[in-house]
């Protein structure tokens, strides 16, 4: 019985976050052990398992559709329209200009490699573009009131392969290279978390595994596929939703 | 008169039940309207580090890639 908040977290740092912890201590205040000592579990266990792996199936996260965050609703939309050019090169190569001809290759070659090179091929070829920090002026609105607010910028595909962008755009890139692939929407998603180590907010698109644990595509060409990320989950969306990790 | 009365308690329990959800729907909307706002004004800022490749080598990959730059490369050049 004494070891059980060593139990607990082992499974926090050795499977992953929140939902395990949770379960965990659930199953072990079943048993007859103090609310004090519970609790002094809870203050120690909850930071470390903050920094825990990415999760698909936590329960109670989906916040809202898609076009509840305005910005991305109308990125999913002009990338819609986009597509009319994606499919027509894809079918004539006459009909392909600039990018688009790269992307071709990629689309042709990379649908016969394995799942994982295509996820390697897509993320370094992604991660190839150009990084631009001044996207986000673009997107400055005057709010109500006069005031000004700071919005992210959320581009398409094409957008993002001929003007480059920052880490949010290289994240939105990757989920639209990777459905022209053939991976499902419901196995992706962009999620905006805090990075511990730089203090700042981060994005990265999220795999689904088949065991329910996620890699992480890094804006590096790493893919993180460790339980661990460093990252404290603040929100994820994808074309079917907005999940949030933090209430 | 005890069915009358019964008829008038299940009616009142009913408008009851039928307000709290009423109120609990309008309370979670607004719950998602803040949460929204919120998340709308988080921004993203952290910058691309130098990429490093630190995944193992793979020609398929490479192959791939070196097509793509090529191309590209011809295309700039146009």
């Amino acid at each position: 019985m004494a070891s059980w908040p060593f139990s607990c977290g082992i499974v926090v740092l050795s499977i992953d976050g929140k939902f395990q912890l949770i379960q965990c201590l659930q199953a072990t205040a079943e048993r007859d052990v103090p609310k004090s000592k519970l609790t002094t579990a809870l203050l120690i266990l909850l930071p470390l398992s903050a920094v825990a792996g990415y999760r698909f199936d936590t329960p109670e996260t989906y916040l809202a559709e898609a076009s509840a965050l305005p910005a991305w609703g109308d990125t999913l939309e002009r990338h819609a329209d986009e597509r009319a050019a994606i499919d027509d090169c894809m079918l004539t190569e006459e009909k392909c200009e600039g990018r688009l001809n790269g992307l071709r290759i990629i689309l042709q070659k990379g649908a016969n490699l394995e799942p994982d090179q295509q996820l390697k091929l897509v993320n370094r070829y992604i991660n190839k573009r150009r990084y631009r920090r001044d996207r986000k002026q673009m997107s400055l609105s005057v709010a109500e009131g006069g005031q000004a607010k700071l919005r992210n910028h959320w581009s398409t595909l094409l957008d993002f392969l001929y003007r480059g962008g920052d880490c949010e755009d290289y994240a939105t890139a990757k989920y639209f290279l990777l459905r022209e692939l053939g991976y499902q929407a419901d196995d992706m998603r962009v999620v905006v978390s805090y990075d511990r180590s730089v203090r700042q907010h981060h994005a990265v698109l999220a795999i689904r595994q088949a065991d329910d644990s996620s890699w992480l595509l890094e804006i590096d060409n790493t893919i993180r596929k460790s339980r661990q990320s460093g990252y404290r989950f603040i929100y994820a969306l994808n074309e079917n939703g907005i999940w949030d990790h933090e209430n | 008169m005890k069915r009358m009365i019964f008829a008038v308690f299940c009616l009142t329990a009913g408008i009851g039940w039928a307000q709290d959800n009423d109120e609990s729907k309008v309370e979670k909307t607004e719950k998602v309207d803040l949460r929204m706002s919120v998340i709308e004004s988080i921004v993203v800022t952290a910058q691309k580090a130098p990429v490093v490749s630190t995944d193992e080598p793979d020609e398929d990959i490479d192959a791939i890639l070196g097509e793509v730059e090529s191309l590209e490369n011809e295309d700039e050049r146009k």
